[in-house]
């Protein structure tokens, strides 16, 4: 795993976000926005409708840093003729993977609990009732994300091309899996399409951890999904790991990108025929927003 | 053996990198076609040619970077595309066309590649062997063109390497930083590096380096020394000189291996292929003729005219 490089790399990458002011704003403000407005304007100050939106502001949070702080890193490194000069290093693409996922957690575990902190100062939530449970989603949820980000930076060649794949996605993973539009309003046909995206059982897990309302065993095929879904796509990524601009992939290349989409299909195919998700995550909403 | 003019490439098995008949194609086209050549150890070897001459393609294939389509290479006793790994312990690279994060500090840059060795360089010695004592704490883009070339080679030299490849170090850089550069090169061949150098400027060529392949279109067209390939040329000097009183063109036309001569401003000229010899011839007639040289200047012709004279156009064409 070439840890020294890795940490030591990791280090780097933290300091250098807290030298650039449009990383602090994307990756540490703007998530608060986020909490303001959510806080605010939807939950209109109730704590524990606040409470019950932590869920979906903690996987946007997370979901961003995946994508942007990881996946799209990559990218403008490549652009920018960066990953070019660790290129005669005898180190290869893993520690530049694993230290942007390693950065992008730590960060990540500091801005999730900042957020905790001000929704409690600020809307007066109580803290979480399963906090190492959400501690592990949270991180999981990061490192699929992260890791799919990688995927997408593998197989785009350009910083705009990835920025129109990771905002597709995004958008896909934000509106159509509550994490947004709360999952109780979404139309029926919806809610069967949101068993295939991760981010919808990242935000009823994250809902049902902070409630107490299911305990991390009860969710043991989503928690396998999202340490496969990792695994696959940090292979993948290593895979078609590209150091320089100039290398370009055919698109027999990019379809190995498939099978980083695998894991969540499977699972969605599973809980449509057999899983009973869909009425938990509505008896969730239900019990918290009309009580 | 492929054909390359001039000096042998090929000198002895205790070379440091030993390349045989190296073949490279993209697509249709042949980038390296059959190139040959060896280095030994602290030589400072160049790879001088025209911009997509196939220097570039060959420094990377050697460095590991690239696969080859053909030919044998062996670098430390390693077989880049084999043992990548164990070469790029014992070797220090410098990319064309690299960057850093902009604001990755200086030190914070040397000490983050020196982890990825196992060998490796204290990073004061670096700052201080590289003039970047007072930049230690600068970010990488407040930094100079010639500051962040400094820094690519200390970067290359960070693991302390026995051999290293500079590919095209001086490119784009100003003359003094340029010079810089130069001094450096030097010092690594006082301390017995073995060096690799591509350029398509001659004056580095031949001021830096032991010897040269002249690469054009994928192939050595020539190599030697600089001297050897300067002396080999059939291209004539020229000697420009003003005289205390003017002598009839004629006159020098009769001198030794004077294959043209002329005179403008008061100064004559004369092109030879022996200057040495023709110099004497002219000191004997202006003896006999009671005259006077005021001032002389020769003009050797240089690895551009030896290139010209092989390819039948300018290196930067």
């Amino acid at each position: 795993m070439q840890l020294r490089p890795t940490l030591l790399l990791s280090h780097v990458r933290l300091k250098l976000l807290a030298r650039n002011r449009s990383a602090i704003f994307f990756a540490i403000i703007f998530p608060i926005i986020f909490l303001f407005i959510y806080g605010f304007l939807f939950a209109r100050g109730d704590p524990e409708d606040v409470r019950f939106l932590m869920g979906p502001v903690v996987v946007l949070t997370i979901l961003g840093s995946g994508f942007w702080g990881v996946g799209f890193q990559i990218v403008f490194w490549r652009e920018r003729n960066v990953l070019r000069r660790f290129r005669p290093a005898p180190v290869g693409a893993r520690p530049l993977l694993l230290s942007g996922v390693l950065a992008n957690w730590v960060l990540q575990v500091f801005v999730v609990g900042l957020e905790f902190l001000l929704a409690r100062l600020f809307f007066h939530i109580s803290w979480p009732a399963e906090p190492a449970s959400l501690f592990i989603l949270g991180s999981l949820g990061l490192f699929a994300f992260a890791s799919l980000g990688m995927v997408v930076a593998s197989i785009t060649n350009t910083m705009q091309e990835t920025q129109v794949i990771c905002n597709l996605l995004m958008f896909a993973l934000m509106f159509l899996s509550g994490a947004t539009v709360p999952f109780a309003q979404l139309p029926e046909v919806i809610r069967h399409v949101a068993l295939f995206l991760p981010s919808f059982y990242l935000v009823y897990a994250t809902q049902a951890s902070i409630f107490g309302a299911a305990r991390l065993r009860s969710m043991v095929p989503e928690l396998a999904a999202l340490v496969i879904t990792t695994l696959v796509c940090y292979l993948l990524s290593l895979k078609l790991f590209r150091w320089d601009q100039q290398m370009r992939l055919s698109w027999r290349d990019k379809a190995w990108a498939v099978p980083a989409v695998v894991p969540f299909f499977l699972l969605g195919i599973w809980a449509n025929l057999y899983s009973d998700r869909i009425n938990q995550a509505l008896a969730l909403y239900r019990s918290v927003i009309r009580r | 053996m492929p054909a390359a003019r001039g000096f042998p490439l090929v000198m002895s098995n205790a070379a440091v990198i030993q390349v045989t008949d190296l073949r490279k194609n993209y697509g249709s086209l042949e980038a390296v076609r059959g190139i040959s050549f060896e280095i030994q150890q602290g030589e400072v070897f160049g790879l001088l040619g025209p911009n997509g001459a196939g220097k570039t393609t060959t420094v990377e294939i050697l460095e590991g970077l690239r696969a080859r389509d053909g030919g044998t290479v062996r670098v430390c006793g390693f077989d880049p595309e084999v043992e990548s790994r164990q070469l790029k312990e014992r070797l220090g690279m410098q990319l064309q066309e690299t960057a850093l994060p902009e604001k990755i500090t200086v030190e914070e840059a040397l000490e983050l590649f020196a982890s990825f060795y196992g060998r490796r360089l204290k990073t004061q010695v670096l700052l201080d062997r590289f003039g970047l004592e007072e930049k230690r704490r600068s970010h990488y883009d407040m930094l100079s063109g010639g500051q962040r070339q400094r820094l690519a080679l200390a970067l290359a030299l960070v693991n302390d390497p026995e051999v290293v490849i500079f590919d095209e170090p001086t490119a784009g850089l100003d003359p003094q930083t340029r010079r810089e550069i130069y001094g450096l090169v030097a010092r690594l061949r006082e301390q017995r590096r073995t060096v690799l150098l591509t350029t398509h400027y001659i004056e580095e060529a031949e001021q830096l380096c032991d010897r040269v392949a002249i690469v054009d279109h994928g192939k050595v067209i020539a190599a030697g020394t600089p001297r050897q390939l300067v002396q080999r040329s059939q291209q004539s000097s020229r000697i420009e000189f003003v005289l205390r009183a003017p002598v009839e063109l004629s006159r020098l036309r009769e001198l030794e291996f004077a294959d043209e001569v002329g005179m403008a401003d008061g100064r004559h000229m004369i092109r030879s292929r022996h200057a040495p010899r023709t110099l004497m011839a002219l000191m004997r007639l202006l003896l006999a003729e009671d005259n006077e040289l005021v001032e002389v200047h020769v003009e050797r012709p240089s690895l551009e005219d030896v290139f010209i004279e092989l390819s039948g156009r300018r290196l930067r064409d």
